[in-house]
């Protein structure tokens, strides 16, 4: 594909990002499929229980790649976030401060630290439903959708 | 101005705030990461994925949907200082096939969810043309994933996602990208 033809494509896919939430019909919660062997790890996968502090520092920390299965499993956001308070109650938040990465654009996950003026000047704002239904349904490439934990003052 | 509010976890809506570390509690084993050094993450939309990169160490917990990492071990900084995510052969290549351009509605997609993930594993890993293969994982609701400082990582999201990500920048951190 030619480049300019790239490009138009990518220029699309940001507009769909900006669509209006009216114009949105997903309206639900979609759940991962369910498959035959979620477990399923190349690299060390331990349960909590079976993996004290003392033995994840020699043994992993700044080392080695693990899975802690069940290590947040007892977060209050199993109970206080159901799938309905996310979609229903947040999207009534206008976040800030959010990024929207789009197949290779913009991978938004090495900003500076603290972030850069520069970086935020081109952000906008967006609701949380709205990045969820854009990346969920509107655009199915790679992408991603990241909320920084920032506020405007 | 802008403030990073990386020790308190929130983000302000119109009516409040929300903080993501009111539904989180950090497992005993990164007790000890230095607040001042920690960035979060928050949620990332279904059939979604972010190609290969790196950065400090983090650890992700899951709440809501299930999410397939590939990971590769930090290799000699001169083996790939010269590659940017964005010009790797294999995201051009699915980008420019996977994608549909429905001329009547503008919209863009990849021909089914299924087709999507399956240009994004079969697009973008062959065509890193590494000597190994990534290691994966797959990280369901409650699982918790520790990986330390520079190795290489991508993810595939399945379902919407919601999940903390936290990530300590060490003093060296190794930067498979530039800044965005």
């Amino acid at each position: 594909m030619s480049s300019w033809a790239s490009l138009v494509k990518r220029m699309l896919v940001m507009t769909l990002v900006f669509t209006p939430e009216s114009s949105m019909q997903h309206q639900h919660w979609i759940p991962p499929p369910s498959i035959s062997q979620p477990s399923r790890c190349d690299f060390a996968s331990i349960a909590m229980k079976d993996l004290s502090k003392i033995n994840f520092d020699r043994e992993y920390s700044g080392a080695k790649p693990v899975m802690i299965r069940g290590a947040a499993s007892d977060w209050p956001a199993f109970d206080i976030w159901t799938k309905e308070y996310l979609f229903e109650v947040l999207k009534a938040y206008r976040l800030v401060d959010a990024r929207v990465a789009v197949g290779n654009q913009d991978l938004g996950l090495e900003s500076a630290f603290p972030p850069n003026r520069s970086n935020l000047k081109s952000r906008s704002h967006f609701h949380l439903s709205q990045m969820l239904l854009a990346a969920g349904r509107t655009i199915m490439a790679p992408r991603l959708v990241i909320i920084r934990t920032c506020f405007r003052h | 101005m802008f403030q990073a509010l990386t020790s308190k976890g929130t983000f302000r809506g119109y009516d409040g705030t929300f903080n993501v570390l009111n539904g989180t509690r950090t497992p005993l084993y990164f007790m000890d990461w230095v607040e001042g050094r920690i960035s979060r993450y928050f949620a990332a939309g279904r059939n979604s994925g972010l190609p290969f990169h790196a950065h400090g160490e983090f650890w992700n917990g899951l709440v809501w949907g299930r999410k397939r990492w590939f990971i590769l071990p930090p290799v000699k900084a001169e083996l790939y200082r010269h590659l940017d995510v964005r010009t790797w052969p294999g995201l051009e290549k699915i980008w420019e096939e996977a994608m549909i351009l429905d001329l009547d509605t503008n919209n863009l997609y990849a021909p089914s969810e299924a087709d999507g993930e399956e240009a994004w594993l079969k697009g973008i890993i062959p065509g890193l043309g590494l000597p190994e293969r990534p290691l994966e994982c797959l990280q369901n609701e409650g699982d918790v994933l520790y990986i330390p400082q520079g190795w290489i990582h991508g993810v595939w999201n399945y379902g919407d996602t919601v999940g903390i990500t936290t990530i300590q920048q060490g003093a060296m951190v190794h930067r498979l990208h530039r800044e965005v």
